[in-house]
């Protein structure tokens, strides 16, 4: 009886530590999808902004073809991108090919004076900024989930129950942290 | 306390003291304590004991004063040392020495008895903001003692999201202060070390225009640099606070301009934040 009871009992521990760290990861994870979908919103706006400063310089340098097509392909290739480790590549060719744009568009004094131009030029900066700060805030709770995930207890079961290693957002490719061939784990 | 025109103003204040009376009050108390413990020891005549007990109680009293005295000066002293104010006269801010406490906001208000000390008065994004040491008493019941923080205070309105409170996490389980709900931001970091109240009318729309994620990773970056600043925020009625527990001492003078220096963006994103409260079609 006694045995029972012990056993009993260590089953009922064990039920009610595998609840709190179940939905400990299912918050962690809901944590990485929100932030995933803050970093969306201001590539987004990245985005948004593109065509405005591409007319901007074209108004000045129409023969800069090939620049346009560029930045145009970057953006295309940008908005299809699907999770964090298709999009940092994608992104970090949308940021060269903008440094581009501006860099081109700053040789024409009276593009340079221009208060359009001037206006694109501080949003693009602040959205910068944005863009820099939500992966920052991703990667933290990608860094604190995949810790989660990765270590015991939690690694015997969590793969079980679908929670794996979430990719980390990365502007440079080469610069990644932690290859892995998921991307951003359900919600 | 605030003064919208002008900024936050501190006030001059008397420094803080030990009452002269009581001081005169104590001192006779333990003069006559000493005689009659003298007295039982030695055996004196009843009108002899009483003339005796009667000056030793007036010695008292005076030793008293005197001590008083020189303790309230030697304080006094401490706080308006020329450093501070050679300090403040090379950065354009003025200084004050003890200043009355402003009561804002629900930690400036916090406690039975306040105090200030080391203020200044200075600009930050054009506004006139109080960076000074605030000192609370509570002076009865659970908590009984005194608590110093160094508080940055600016004057401006974040209507809409106030009342605001952003305080150290020290439980998981916190419970909401009145009129306020929890914000669950997208930073696990940010959840962990602090709780986030707004106000419970507050438009989502507007919560995330000022909680963009520049500004939650300056909150963080603010609580982990040597600065006083990060631990609290509050915003209530026309005045945001900034602050930390801690205390300004002579070998801080760093730390204050560290302090100034990182406030100038998170002061800016604020202004912009409050001047798009009353200007909708001009915010970002």
């Amino acid at each position: 009886m006694i045995a029972f009871a012990v056993l009993l009992a260590t089953v009922v521990v064990l039920f009610v530590l595998l609840v709190v760290s179940y939905n400990g990861l299912v918050r962690l994870r809901n944590k990485v999808v929100e932030a995933w979908s803050g970093i969306e919103v201001q590539l987004q706006r990245r985005h948004d902004l593109i065509p405005n400063l591409v007319e901007a310089v074209r108004g000045y340098a129409a023969h800069e073809r090939e620049l346009f097509d560029q930045v145009a392909a970057a953006r295309t290739l940008a908005q299809a991108a699907d999770g964090p480790a298709e999009a940092g590549p994608a992104e970090a060719a949308v940021t060269v090919a903008l440094g581009r744009l501006v860099a081109v568009g700053e040789s024409y004094p009276d593009l340079r004076a221009s208060e359009n131009f001037v206006a694109l030029q501080h949003q693009l900066a602040e959205t910068e900024n944005e863009i820099a700060a939500a992966r920052r805030i991703f990667n933290g709770n990608v860094q604190i989930y995949n810790t989660r995930v990765e270590t015991f207890p939690n690694a015997i079961w969590a793969g079980s129950f679908g929670f794996v290693a979430a990719d980390f957002f990365e502007a440079e490719p080469a610069a990644r942290q932690a290859p892995s061939a998921v991307g951003l784990p359900a919600a | 306390m605030s003064d919208s025109a002008e900024g936050i103003r501190l006030y001059e204040a008397p420094p803080r003291s030990i009452s002269l009376p009581r001081g005169i009050g104590l001192g006779a108390q333990w003069g006559s304590l000493a005689f009659g413990i003298a007295l039982f020891q030695g055996g004196q005549s009843v009108t002899r004991a009483l003339e005796l007990g009667l000056v030793v109680a007036l010695l008292g009293g005076v030793l008293g004063a005197l001590v008083v005295t020189v303790l309230n000066r030697h304080a006094s002293d401490a706080v308006t040392d020329p450093f501070f104010r050679a300090f403040a006269a090379k950065r354009g801010w003025e200084y004050v020495p003890v200043c009355r406490p402003l009561l804002d906001t629900p930690l400036l208000r916090d406690g039975d008895e306040r105090y200030g000390r080391r203020g200044f008065m200075l600009p930050i994004s054009g506004l006139g903001c109080a960076l000074y040491e605030h000192t609370n008493r509570v002076t009865s019941g659970q908590g009984q003692g005194e608590s110093s923080f160094v508080f940055l205070v600016a004057p401006l309105e974040l209507e809409g999201i106030a009342p605001l409170r952003v305080d150290p996490r020290v439980s998981s389980h916190p419970s909401p202060v009145r009129g306020t709900e929890f914000l669950e931001l997208e930073s696990e970091e940010l959840r962990r070390r602090f709780t986030v109240m707004v106000s419970s009318e507050a438009d989502p729309v507007r919560i995330r225009s000022l909680f963009s994620p520049w500004f939650i990773v300056q909150l963080l970056k603010l609580d982990k640099a040597d600065v006083y600043l990060g631990s609290y925020i509050e915003a209530e009625g026309g005045a945001v606070l900034l602050g930390c527990s801690g205390t300004i001492t002579p070998a801080d003078a760093d730390t204050i301009d560290a302090t100034v220096r990182l406030a100038e963006p998170v002061i800016e994103h604020l202004k912009r934040f409050s001047v798009s409260a009353r200007e909708p079609m001009m915010s970002r």
